[in-house]
Order: structure tokens, then C-alpha cells, then sequence
């Protein structure tokens, strides 16, 4: 897999590759919820947070179509609850060694949460 | 009949030219955004992103750059900018917290609390207040309050990666203390005058020094017990709506070339920024045309408002079970153990028996040690303390160390608008007992002519309103205070006292 964009959340990934995602909660508690896959696949749990260790890691596979799409909703506490160093680090592995990340994800600017999309599209093999 | 006919004419010619009109009005000649989208959303983002590019570091350019671009993208900013922005969306619970004490505790000079908060400002918090309470001396106080754990992790900062990392075991064990020292400005060469006001911050200016250690913190989000309850919560049902439903929105953007182009154009305003002197107005212009490029495009996609509508409601639903989770947590009650160390000021008046009339004198230093409950009622705060004070040295004709113990309860009730055109206040009513087990000096002093000697039981009830100024984290606290006697003057005392406080968590983060 590889980024092909330096503005948006866009990868390219091969048909049948593995994508492994993962996302830690840095001075906040783990509240981060993963969409449905927009071509109906499965996620698999790799990994379940936990208060010593808040990172999820779950995979997915590259479907035979053109693309795969779904979004990560990052919750963060109330302003007054929230640690003011609180953020999120999102990565991404696939076949090979490849990847991308950790990228921050830092609290809004207004309302408790934010929510990304990720978009994969299919690339050579 | 003809006339009939002509008037018939008329009115469908009339109805076509009105339906004309207000085709014409309703067209989305040119996309323009809300002011609640400027002020909620771009506003606040290109604010943040230039603070974030700060020293012009790579750093912290890169740190910018991700910051605004995920500003760009975030469905939040889709759903309030291109499609509607419900206020109940905003969440503003710092402006409503009322367990903070940002200014001295009530032993200290100037201090217009009666009663102790439970809790600190994680950041340094500084407070300048005017006015007294339990004590008959007027005069400023300048409180300095911060964690080891805040200290020691900006000083892993300031020493690099080489540093060796604290423990997280650690770093939780000092999450829990807090210390403060706090300067009373008017204590001067002079004596004690309310004139003097320059902070020298030394010894002669020491009022007073606390430690405190949070034995329970239910309120802490990240304790276990509260973080299995946050956890749990973006497993369910309305967060996985808001995933669904929030994928369902932008997935058909991403599909639209033009949404690409209208980030890249966005992004290349972000890039071709003068890093050292960011010019905010070309950055909240780039955001601005980016959303109303947005607003054009979404224009041709099919059920675009139902969307919208279905996410907002999902997002609704959300926010309730969110806000009532971290609700449950701030409401949770905690028990803190404090130890004070209070310097009284010196006196300007003589000694009962000393040959020079009119010499300064200097009570014994206090140690205090206090608990202190925050609890719940309801939507309102309760606060119970419970202390003992002893004096650091005995003197001859003081009755041992132990000098007085203190019970006080406080009540905190957020009111809303009063006046209407000020932020939310909160009321406060206190009550304080006071067993005197011997004279409040130590030892026998003149003020005004007045021996100070005297031990006894004494009763304090304290109603105060705090009024915040707008967001500033600046508030007026403006208090009446009514006691049988006051610990130095044996009289009944009722006064009213008006001060300034700062809290620098809030002023520090904008």
C-alpha cells in the first residue's frame, strides 16, 4: 500500500492485500469507533485497547472492486475533562513492509469529536 | 366570457412569471457560508493552526499542516458548513466547571473563598485577588499553582529525547499532587501596606505554600473505572450510527474530482504560507472558498439533505450519550488530603508588654492540615472540608501547638444568565465553625488598640457569585461575608468584598 495524496486520508492498495490499521489514544481515553467497510467486507480485531495499552488494531482485506471506504470517528472528553496534550495516532500497514503514519489526530475545534474518512483504491499488485 | 378568459390568461401568466422569481432567488447563485460555520468552526481552526505553527519549526509546521487538513476533511466541518450547524452541537462544559480553585485557600491573605475547591488547573494558575475574609487584613495575593507531573513533563521536553522517560506508574502516583505558593505583594520593607503590589516572589512575600494529594478521583476520565464506561460507549449502537452515517456523507464527495481539487487548492494556500508571519486572513480565505466550493458541488449529489439530516440526528443522539457519560464522571466525588503552610503577616502594632510601641510583630507560621469531599446534588456541587491548624513554634504563654479545628461546607449552584448580558455564574453559599483553642496569633498583639487574645467558637456564612467575563477565563467573584467575630476582632463583622481572578488553563489554551 502507499499514500498517493498528501491532502487527503487516499492509499493505494493491491486487490487481496491485507491493510492493518492502527490507532492509539495518547492523554485521552480509547474512544475511537471504526465504520462499516463501504463494500460490505469484515473488519477482524487484531488488537483491543486497554487502559495500560489504548491501541486497537484491526485489518481488513483489499476487495476485488475499485475501491474501499469507511471512516474512524476520534472521540475526545468535554473541554473541561480533556487533557490538553490529548490526542490520537493513526497508522497504517500492508504487504511488505509498507505503510503509512503515525499520523496525529488532534482534538476539535468544536464539538467532542472528529471524524476522518480513509478511501483505499485498487493499485497494481 | 372573453374578459374571463383574458383574466384567466392573466393570473397563469402572473403565476409563471412569480414562479420565475422565486426560482430565480432560490437559485445557489453564489454558495456563501454561515456566520455560525465562521465563528464555530473556521474561525477557531485557522486560529489553532496558526498558534500550532508557532516557532516555524518543521515540527510544528508538519503539525499545522495535519491539523488543517483534517480540519478541511472532517465530517464535522462537511455537516456544520455545507449542511447546517445545530448549536446543541457545541460542547462547552469548561465554562460551566465549577470545582476549580484557582485562588488562594481561605487561609491566605486576600482570599475571597471560604471553602476550598477539590480541584487544580492542570496548568500554572495564577490568581490576583483583593480582599479579605477570615482575617482582618487586606491585601493581594498572587498564587502560583501547578503538578509535578505538568513539571516534569515539560522538562522531558526541554531536555529532548535523551531524557530518561518517567514511569507511567510514575507520572499517575504525581498526576495526583499539586503544589502552590502563594505571594502576598503587600508585604513590604515597610510592613504590611495594601499599597505595596510589586511581586518580588521571596521569602518575606511567602504567604503561603500547599501540597495536595488526591486520595479518590472518581472524575478522572482516564481511571479505569471511568475508561472501561467511555470505551464501552464508542462500541454502541449511536457511535457506530455516527461512523455509518458519517461514511454514507462523504463517500460520495470523495467520488467528485472536485472535491480533490478544492482540498489540493486549500492545502496549496496552507503551503505557500509565510511560516515565521502567517497571514490569517489568506488562511481563512482558502478555508472559506473551500467550503463554498463544497457547498457547489454537493449541489448535483442525489439525496444529499436526507443524508445530512439522517447524520445530524445520528450525531444528536450522540452527543446526549457522550455528554451524559462525562456528566456521570464529573460528578463522581473525590477526596483530597491537604497540607498548608501559612506565613501570617507581620503586624504593624506592639506587642502587649513590649517596650517599643508600635514594633513590628510576627505570629508564629501555621501548619494546616485539611480533607476535603466534593460531591453531588443534583446539578449542583457540595464541598465539605475538615481541618486542623497547629502553630510551627510554640512561645511562651501559648497553650501548646494545637490551635484551632475548622469544619466548612460549601454549596455551588450554576445560575444562569444574571444579569442577561453576562456568561453563566455560579452562586455560592458557605458556612464555616471554628474552634479557637487559644489566642489566633499565638501570642497577645494590638490592633487598633485592640488586644487580640481572645479563643472562642467562631461562625462564618459567606454567599458569593462568581461572574465569569465572557470566555476570557477571567471572572468576578463578588462575596458578603457575615461571622459573629472574626479570629483578631471579637466583633460581629458583616462585609462585602469584589475581586479579579484569572485562570490560566483557559487563557493559556486559546
Amino acid at each position: 500500500m502507499k499514500r498517493i495524496s498528501n491532502n487527503l486520508d487516499l492509499f493505494e492498495a493491491a486487490s487481496g492485500e491485507v491493510i492493518t490499521v492502527t490507532v492509539e489514544a495518547g492523554n485521552t481515553p480509547y474512544q475511537a469507533t471504526f465504520s462499516d467497510l463501504e463494500s460490505g467486507g469484515q473488519w477482524t480485531q487484531l488488537q483491543e485497547p486497554t487502559p495500560q495499552k489504548p491501541v486497537e488494531k484491526l485489518t481488513f482485506t483489499m476487495p476485488a472492486g475499485s475501491k474501499e471506504f469507511f471512516q474512524i470517528v476520534y472521540s475526545f472528553p468535554p473541554e473541561g475533562q480533556m487533557d490538553p496534550d490529548a490526542k490520537y495516532q493513526v497508522s497504517f500497514s500492508g504487504k511488505g513492509g509498507t505503510g503509512d503514519g503515525p499520523n496525529d489526530v488532534f482534538p476539535p475545534v468544536a464539538g467532542d469529536l472528529v471524524q476522518l474518512s480513509y478511501e483505499f483504491r485498487r493499485g497494481q499488485p | 366570457m372573453k374578459e374571463l378568459e383574458r383574466a384567466r390568461h392573466t393570473m397563469r401568466f402572473s403565476t409563471v412569471c412569480l414562479i420565475f422569481v422565486l426560482a430565480s432567488l432560490s437559485a445557489p447563485c453564489e454558495a456563501q457560508i454561515s456566520d455560525v460555520c465562521k465563528e464555530s468552526i473556521v474561525d477557531p481552526a485557522v486560529e489553532r493552526v496558526i498558534k500550532r505553527m508557532g516557532d516555524a519549526k518543521e515540527e510544528s509546521v508538519g503539525a499545522a499542516r495535519t491539523d488543517f487538513r483534517a480540519r478541511l476533511a472532517d465530517t464535522t466541518t462537511i455537516w456544520a458548513c455545507v449542511g447546517g450547524l445545530d448549536k446543541r452541537f457545541a460542547g462547552v462544559l469548561e465554562r460551566r466547571r465549577i470545582d476549580k480553585q484557582v485562588g488562594a485557600a481561605s487561609g491566605a491573605a486576600g482570599s475571597t473563598s471560604l471553602v476550598p475547591g477539590g480541584s487544580v488547573p492542570a496548568l500554572l494558575g495564577l490568581a490576583v485577588e483583593y480582599g479579605g475574609l477570615t482575617q482582618s487584613f487586606d491585601g493581594t495575593t498572587i498564587t502560583f499553582r501547578t503538578t509535578p507531573a505538568k513539571l516534569i513533563a515539560a522538562m522531558g521536553n526541554a531536555y529532548g529525547p535523551n531524557a530518561p522517560p518517567t514511569s507511567d506508574k510514575t507520572l499517575a502516583v504525581l498526576q495526583r499532587v499539586s503544589l502552590a505558593v502563594s505571594f502576598d505583594t503587600s508585604r513590604t520593607d515597610q510592613a504590611d501596606t495594601p499599597s505595596g503590589s510589586k511581586l518580588r516572589a521571596d521569602y518575606q512575600q511567602l504567604s503561603q505554600a500547599s501540597a495536595r494529594i488526591i486520595v479518590i478521583n472518581d472524575r478522572d476520565p482516564l481511571a479505569p473505572k471511568n475508561w472501561r464506561k467511555i470505551r464501552e460507549l464508542s462500541a454502541k449502537p449511536p457511535s457506530r450510527q455516527v461512523a455509518n452515517l458519517g461514511r454514507d456523507l462523504m463517500a460520495p464527495l470523495f467520488d467528485i474530482n472536485g472535491f480533490k481539487a478544492a482540498v489540493d487548492k486549500a492545502m496549496n494556500a496552507f503551503d505557500k504560507l509565510d511560516k515565521a508571519e502567517p497571514d490569517k486572513a489568506v488562511l481563512t480565505g482558502a478555508f472559506t472558498t473551500y467550503l463554498e466550493e463544497i457547498q457547489q458541488l454537493t449541489i448535483s449529489l442525489p439525496n444529499w439533505q436526507e443524508r445530512v439530516n439522517a447524520y445530524g440526528n445520528a450525531r444528536m443522539e450522540l452527543d446526549e450519550e457522550h455528554k451524559r457519560v462525562y456528566r456521570e464522571i464529573s460528578k463522581a466525588p473525590s477526596l483530597t488530603l491537604e497540607y498548608d503552610f501559612n506565613r501570617p503577616p507581620a503586624v504593624s502594632a506592639a506587642a502587649a508588654g513590649s517596650a517599643t510601641p508600635g514594633a513590628t510583630v510576627t505570629a508564629p507560621d501555621l501548619s494546616s492540615v485539611r480533607l476535603i469531599y466534593v460531591g453531588s446534588l443534583m446539578e449542583s456541587e457540595y464541598t465539605v472540608t475538615a481541618s486542623a491548624n497547629f502553630f510551627n513554634q510554640t512561645r511562651p504563654g501559648m497553650d501548646g501547638s494545637f490551635r484551632d479545628f475548622q469544619v466548612a461546607a460549601k454549596w455551588d449552584v450554576a445560575v444562569g444568565r444574571l444579569p442577561a448580558f453576562i456568561a453563566n455564574g455560579v452562586l455560592t453559599f458557605s458556612g464555616l465553625y471554628e474552634h479557637l483553642q487559644q489566642k489566633p496569633m499565638g501570642i497577645d498583639v494590638l490592633i487598633n488598640d485592640e488586644k487580640v487574645n481572645q479563643p472562642g467558637n467562631i461562625a462564618v456564612f459567606q454567599a458569593k457569585y462568581s461572574i465569569p467575563v465572557g470566555d476570557s477565563g477571567v471572572s468576578i467573584p463578588i462575596s458578603f461575608t457575615a461571622s459573629n467575630r472574626t479570629e483578631l476582632i471579637k466583633e460581629r463583622n458583616t462585609r462585602g468584598n469584589v475581586g479579579i481572578t484569572l485562570d490560566l488553563d483557559k487563557l493559556l489554551t486559546r
